[in-house]
């Protein structure tokens, strides 16, 4: 029931990422923009090559901040969620809080972060993936947990099972795949976040640190692979979200 | 008797009103007995159940089960409803092991799996045990679900209307499941139903209560003699005529339209 076509899986996504990159390759000869204007992928190639050893130290620099950001977002999205989706008090009282505080363009905050925690720069970053990433996995579980039917609770309650039990055996699997939902989205944002505080405010490290650096030499080529690093990072921690959620929820999947 | 309910009161409370949803009910079941509880909808029945089940305190009165007042939920009791409320992240086999697992944490798991195959043969699902809730039919989730109520061998089982959601020839099946599962299991039932046939057929006694706040209406016995399982003892002259008088007297208390 799980188990698909894995020819299928691997083809099909490789297929239309390469008919993705010829369209634009000959978009771009068709037109005949120069590479400031619209770099093809022939451009970027060897943009990736030229600089492929900051590639891998950027890029890891970049990588690390954003898993280790993302995994406090998770710890603090579902701390926030638990509490908001188990007490209709705190929720009325937290909800408009994290609202207003999601509501906040986090590019201000950059600025804000930078100087309150000045030189921190590993920190600094991963406060930023965190503000900018925990929302959706504290929505997701809250209203998981405050939407459970009465009659779950009844079946263990009445057999005299504790809040933990009915918790941990019931309330938890069945958020799993909200969570997984909420935590693809994050996921994505997460990069988000990095980059917001590697380009507004920079300390000379990860791929924000590397674009800019393509910017000030006009190397446009280089802005270009940044950018498609970036999105190759998001799709693999996009794919990796996906392996735990066949393993921790691939009962939710209908074949 | 071994489930005394005397006097009993409850209410719901809600910003505007209060809703007295029993008032004054009262009424015995013996032990190893099956009562089926029949009444207008909106009478309080599902209240009944959980106030029995020890889930909540009622306003009023008392529930004795052998002699001793139900004042907090206990292991003795089975449940089921009419949503099977599976887990849908287990296999029909760890749904129904999931009681044993809050009840009797000492049991090994091939104790469990042993008691949990036990029921699922004699529901008919031997096969399925394997399968998840979204690959079984509703018949299949609420024999699942019997199964659940029963795996840690209550003493007392609740069932609130646990066919309701069924089409008719399903239904007869899984009253037969449950008369089988009855006379193997040895409980005391207390069956929440709409179906005045559903009652004939499992029930020793029928309870018929009346339109909110509830109470005791009229209690009677099914003493015409039942000769075999089958569904067409439904329609003896006895049962006929059974049949008639409950619907009359369901009939009589309704008021409210």
């Amino acid at each position: 029931m799980i188990k698909r076509n894995l020819g299928q899986q691997i083809y099909v996504p490789a297929f239309s990422i390469f008919t993705f990159c010829i369209f634009w390759e000959l978009l771009v000869w068709a037109n005949g923009w120069p590479d400031y204007k619209m770099a093809s992928p022939s451009d970027i190639g060897p943009a990736f090559w030229k600089f492929k050893s900051l590639f891998i130290y950027y890029g890891w620099e970049t990588f690390w901040r954003t898993v280790v950001g993302l995994v406090f977002a998770v710890i603090v999205g579902i701390g926030l969620g638990i509490i908001m989706g188990f007490s209709k008090m705190l929720r009325d009282a937290l909800f408009p809080i994290l609202v207003g505080f999601n509501a906040i363009p986090k590019a201000t905050v950059v600025p804000v972060i930078a100087l309150m925690f000045v030189g921190m720069h590993d920190m600094n970053t991963i406060l930023i993936v965190i503000f900018i990433a925990f929302f959706p996995i504290t929505v997701s579980i809250s209203v998981g947990l405050s939407t459970l039917e009465p009659e779950y609770e009844d079946i263990l309650l009445s057999l005299g099972a504790n809040k933990f039990q009915i918790f941990y055996k019931i309330a938890l699997p069945k958020t799993l795949p909200e969570f997984f939902g909420a935590l693809k989205v994050s996921t994505t944002l997460a990069f988000i976040g990095t980059n917001l505080m590697e380009i507004i405010e920079p300390h000379g490290k990860g791929l924000g640190h590397l674009f800019d650096s393509g910017k000030i030499n006009a190397d446009y080529p280089l802005m270009f692979a940044v950018l498609i690093a970036l999105a190759v990072m998001g799709i693999f921690l996009f794919y990796l979200v996906l392996i735990l959620e066949r393993i921790f929820a691939g009962w939710a999947e209908r074949s | 008797m071994y489930i005394d309910i005397k006097e009993l009161s409850h209410k719901y409370s809600t910003a505007d009103e209060d809703l007295l949803v029993l008032s004054d009910l009262s009424f015995s079941v013996g032990k190893e007995q099956f009562v089926s509880i029949v009444g207008p909808s909106g009478c309080g029945k599902s209240t009944l159940t959980k106030l029995i089940a020890g889930l909540s305190v009622p306003l009023k009165g008392k529930i004795l089960i052998s002699g001793s007042p139900v004042d907090s939920p206990r292991e003795s009791i089975g449940m089921a409803f009419q949503n099977p409320v599976l887990l849908e992240w287990r296999t029909a086999l760890d749904n129904i092991c999931l009681p044993l697992e809050i009840v009797s944490p000492q049991m090994t798991r091939i104790q469990k799996i042993a008691r949990a195959t036990e029921l699922l043969e004699m529901v008919g699902l031997k096969d399925f045990s394997q399968s998840r809730p979204s690959q079984l039919s509703g018949g299949m989730k609420q024999r699942v679900s019997l199964c659940r109520s029963l795996v840690h061998r209550p003493e007392i089982l609740i069932l609130d209307e646990p066919f309701g959601a069924l089409d008719a020839f399903t239904r007869e099946g899984l009253w037969k499941t449950l008369k089988d599962l009855k006379t193997s299991e040895n409980f005391t039932c207390i069956l929440i139903t709409h179906d005045l046939r559903e009652a004939i057929y499992l029930s020793d006694e029928i309870v018929i209560l009346t339109d909110r706040p509830g109470k005791v209406k009229k209690s009677v016995k099914i003493n015409f003699k039942r000769n075999s399982n089958s569904i067409d003892e439904l329609y003896s002259k006895e049962a006929t005529k059974m049949l008639a008088f409950l619907r009359k007297q369901i009939e009589l208390s309704h008021t409210r339209l």
